[in-house]
């Protein structure tokens, strides 16, 4: 294989889990820990707050991963990143139901196995996290707090533009992360970062507008 | 193939898509070459990507930089290089919050390194602050937790590690000490020693209330108040080991010198009182020397306030907190900022971005306003206001809302608390001087400002211009 040694170390512990090594696995889980964590808690429901601790989720998650191991071979060859994320997403999904029930959330928006992502389905708690100090834009923008003026132009944009940013910023995934999480390719994924970037400036300048008034 | 464990170097890729390069290729798996992966990648997106990825490795990308290697994406570039800045500032925002509101929930502490807790002295967005034996040393000390949390040698660790180098380093007799500092459980702490003492702002409470008046022997029975900077007290004045009020205060007299003034302590006649200005120049001229001593070691305070200055029963000053935290805690965009009341002591450069040991000067000025005139510098109802206030520096004169305050005295307080720091004291030393001259009633360096005769002929044109 015509690999520079640069990420053969990533290599060695691939093929390791590939032959069943729950160690590689648990290593590699704590390579990507600090992104995934940062994912689980934006995502994880204000109202499991206190009682539910990313930690927990991530255990549980580690979990249903060795669980997966056989399929790792088939499922993670695009992006190990990007499956670890998938389990997770699935374990805060089941998480959710058994805490808040069942009917809070339709079927639609689970993630499939094979089928990548879903953007619904990573935006469920977006919203507590984003409304959860203002009540409308405006009132935020009176504030003239960055962050605040940000939660309010997020709140205001398309799912999908919402999404992209999120991914791209906060959980700091890679242009082919997103592209595998939305399921598109990876110039989509790059021409979606950049428009949703442009729709945050204009969003942006009309909030900072409403302060200037 | 390399052997297991070679295996997490944990090198953190340099940058643009690097991550990329660390996924791993499975063994029989068709291998996808890197440029068709990326094929079709809106060249902007791929700048873009290089920008946030060195901001996270701690780097301060230009915009220029990038406008002049790609003019024809120049336009774009200014547009969406804001973007990228913001998201990922609020990315940190989050995180911080995420951080915090983990602590708060779950922490019950019995040990923390060296030290066994006795009891929690205070909490709030900054940490816990704990009162704890240190086994080892074999004395009472204060332990700040803060409420961040590292996973691994994340870039805020190394800060951490180096800020509380540097201020273990500062040994002052105004300044608490710093022993020891570490990690428990993730969290960072910093081990203090214990003064027994209560904060400035509880002073100027008590001197706003009805008799005015704090006795020393009140420091004694609220020590618990002391170390907890902003912190809300939580245990009440009379908790536990509180001794009982000194029939005599023999001890603290004991403790003077009489005929040196600098030694002479602020409760002399164990009081403070509403007009006890030569003991308010005192606290500032401790504060100063502090100052100017830490300044020449190249380290700020950043977050000179009333409530990060302790008075102990003998009258001395103590900052605490110095050095310490400076990212987190003294980001003027923080939340917590405005709720500990920060955001009133910070000087008009700091919302710039600006700070220098004339900013420090311009907090200890602004903490003596209050200290004389017992009031909020800036009442605002909103952030807004409040900063807008600030920067335009419209501070009434101290002896325009109490007109016994010596005029010397008031000229300190207003040079220092200038807004164009060309204006205030150059120096700690320099302020430390005039507060000398003052105790010594000699005349002051700073102009009284009914007297700067120039600017009031300025004031008055433009009265009549606008008229």
């Amino acid at each position: 294989m015509s690999v520079d040694s640069e990420w053969m170390p990533k290599s060695a512990l691939v093929n390791r889990i590939v032959r069943g090594d729950k160690q590689a696995l648990a290593e590699l889980f704590s390579l990507n820990r600090d992104r995934l964590w940062r994912m689980v808690n934006f995502r994880l429901d204000r109202r499991l707050y206190g009682r539910i601790d990313a930690d927990d989720v991530l255990q549980e998650a580690y979990l249903n991963a060795a669980q997966r191991i056989n399929y790792f071979l088939i499922e993670a060859s695009q992006s190990c990143f990007v499956w670890l994320r998938m389990i997770v997403s699935q374990t805060l999904i089941d998480i959710h139901r058994r805490h808040l029930g069942a009917q809070r959330r339709d079927a639609k928006r689970e993630v499939s196995i094979h089928g990548g992502w879903d953007s619904q389905s990573t935006s469920f708690s977006l919203s507590f996290h984003l409304l959860a100090h203002l009540t409308s834009p405006s009132q935020a923008a009176v504030r003239a707090e960055l962050s605040e003026q940000l939660d309010a132009a997020l709140g205001i944009m398309s799912d999908l533009d919402r999404e992209v940013l999120v991914l791209r910023h906060f959980e700091e995934l890679t242009n082919r992360e997103t592209a595998l999480v939305l399921n598109i390719t990876a110039q989509a994924a790059s021409i979606r970062y950049i428009r949703a970037l442009g729709r945050l400036k204009d969003v942006m300048a009309a909030i900072a507008g409403t302060t200037n008034d | 193939m390399i052997e297991p464990g070679d295996e997490l170097c944990g090198k953190k890729p340099p940058m643009t898509e690097s991550r990329d390069k660390y996924e791993g290729e499975i063994d029989g798996f068709p291998f996808t070459p890197e440029t068709s992966r990326d094929w079709g990648r809106d060249p902007l997106e791929f700048l873009l990507t290089e920008i946030a990825e060195r901001r996270r490795n701690g780097e301060q990308p230009s915009v220029e930089q990038y406008v002049a290697r790609h003019p024809e994406l120049s336009e774009r570039i200014r547009e969406l290089f804001p973007m990228v800045a913001a998201m990922e500032h609020w990315k940190t925002r989050k995180e911080a919050t995420m951080l915090k509101g983990r602590m708060s929930q779950q922490l019950e502490v019995r040990r923390i390194g060296e030290c066994r807790v006795l009891r929690e002295l205070g909490r709030g967005g900054m940490g816990i602050v704990y009162e704890a034996f240190h086994e080892r040393l074999d004395c009472r000390v204060a332990v700040k937790l803060l409420p961040l949390r590292f996973f691994g040698a994340s870039k805020f660790r190394q800060r951490f590690e180096r800020e509380a180098e540097l201020a273990a380093k500062l040994q002052h007799t105004n300044i608490v000490p710093v022993l020891q500092f570490g990690v428990h459980e993730g969290f960072c702490y910093y081990v203090m020693r214990y003064v027994e003492g209560v904060s400035l702002d509880w002073i100027i409470d008590r001197l706003r209330a009805s008799n005015g008046i704090v006795y020393a022997e009140e420091i004694t029975q609220l020590r618990s108040g002391a170390v907890t900077g902003e912190l809300t007290v939580t245990t009440n004045a009379n908790a536990g080991t509180a001794q009982p009020p000194a029939g005599s205060s023999r001890s603290v007299r004991d403790a003077e010198k009489p005929g040196h003034w600098l030694n002479v302590s602020t409760f002399q006649h164990r009081s403070l009182r509403r007009s006890s200005w030569r003991k308010f120049a005192r606290i500032g001229l401790h504060v100063a020397n502090a100052l100017r001593y830490a300044h020449r070691q190249a380290t700020v305070h950043r977050d000179i306030k009333p409530a990060n200055l302790l008075l102990d029963k003998n009258g001395r000053v103590w900052i605490t907190d110095f050095g310490l935290a400076e990212g987190l805690e003294r980001d003027p965009h923080n939340d917590e900022a405005e709720l500990s009341g920060t955001l009133r002591y910070m000087a008009p450069e700091q919302f710039s971005g600006r700070f220098d040991e004339r900013s420090d000067i311009y907090s200890l000025g602004i903490t003596l306003y209050e200290l004389i005139t017992l009031r909020a510098a800036y009442a605002a109802e909103t952030r807004l206001e409040l900063v807008h206030s600030i920067t335009q520096s419209s501070l009434p004169r101290p002896r325009q809302l109490i007109p016994d305050i010596p005029g010397d005295l008031e000229a300190i307080v207003c040079m220092a608390t200038a807004g164009d720091p060309d204006r205030r004291y150059q120096s700690a030393g320099e302020i430390a001087a005039d507060l000398i001259c003052f105790l010594n009633e000699k005349p002051v360096r700073a102009r009284r400002p009914g007297w700067d005769f120039r600017k009031f002929l300025r004031q008055r044109l433009f009265a009549k211009r606008q008229g």
